[in-house]
């Protein structure tokens, strides 16, 4: 195994980066480290051009870009709020939502307001229970 | 001071000074001090690779003849994504294969989870001289997923024995 040591001089998002590194290296590479300021890409079976190879993504990697992981992950943490950003429903119990149906739904259109935010927090749990859901594992 | 193998005794050979402060006081007062090397710190490492990389610098220990060495090391690890996966701690002497790993697994199951390891290891008989010791790390998928893992390591010290 070889290591490829590069100073860092910029913020790193460990998983992106590693994902880029594997979509470069393939299976070449066992994984990155990084320790302190240093950035290392372990190569299993090395090549020429791998240190210029292992510059080039580093210099492309955008630390704010998210992987799907991350991305699912933000989604659940953002799941509370969304639930509690549906007026009543996050804070109602059973006889308190069964009387704003009773009182409030009186035709199709007072309906799709009640689906409406039921969706919304059927949405939010989904989120929350099982994130990731719709990612290609 | 350094370790030195005992004589035997039988009926009617002299005990003498020399003998006496080398086999007793000196291997005695060996025993009560032995070499100990205490690593360190407080080391942050972040890796994404399957195979054991080093997660902290090595640390070195000069041994005498017939000697052991006791390796104890713990720290935390800390998920950095999101699915299962193991993080494991080893040591290796001397970078040689094999390694004696690994010395611990933990499971991590959820973003920012983190629990701590610790584990302890015995080498075989040494040569006498320096040797290093480092601790590497790797992570394993589990269930299928790959992550990325920061191991902290917060002790790692090094006794002869």
């Amino acid at each position: 195994m070889r290591e490829i040591e590069m100073r860092i001089q910029k913020n790193i998002n460990i998983p992106a980066l590693d994902r880029a590194m594997r979509a470069r290296f393939g299976a070449r590479i066992s994984g990155i480290s990084r320790a302190g300021d240093t950035l290392m890409v372990h190569v299993l079976e090395p090549a020429d051009g791998d240190d210029d190879a292992a510059r080039e993504v580093l210099a492309a990697h955008d630390p704010t870009e998210q992987t799907p992981e991350q991305a699912a992950f933000e989604v659940v943490r953002q799941a509370p709020a969304r639930a509690a950003a549906i007026p009543g429903w996050a804070t109602w119990d059973e006889q308190q939502a069964g009387t704003w149906i009773t009182d409030n739904v009186k035709d199709l259109a007072s309906a799709k307001v009640a689906l409406i935010a039921m969706a919304r927090m059927l949405v939010a749990l989904r989120d929350a229970q099982w994130p990731g859901l719709g990612l290609d594992k | 001071m350094a370790w030195t193998t005992p004589t035997s005794r039988s009926v009617g050979l002299l005990i003498t000074p020399t003998i006496w402060n080398t086999d007793l006081v000196d291997n005695l007062l060996y025993l009560k001090t032995p070499v100990v090397t205490i690593g360190t710190t407080y080391t942050v490492t972040d890796t994404t690779s399957t195979t054991f990389v080093p997660i902290v610098d090595a640390q070195s220990i000069t041994t005498t003849s017939g000697a052991r060495v006791l390796m104890i090391a713990s720290g935390w690890a800390q998920h950095l994504e999101t699915g299962t996966i193991l993080a494991e701690p080893g040591v290796r002497i001397d970078d040689a294969d094999p390694y004696a790993g690994p010395g611990a697994r933990v499971w991590l199951s959820g973003t920012s989870e983190q629990y701590t390891w610790s584990f302890a290891y015995i080498s075989n008989v040494l040569s006498p001289g320096t040797h290093t010791l480092r601790l590497y790390g790797r992570v394993a998928a589990g269930g299928g997923t790959q992550g990325a893992v920061r191991f902290t390591t917060r002790t790692f010290l090094l006794i002869e024995l």
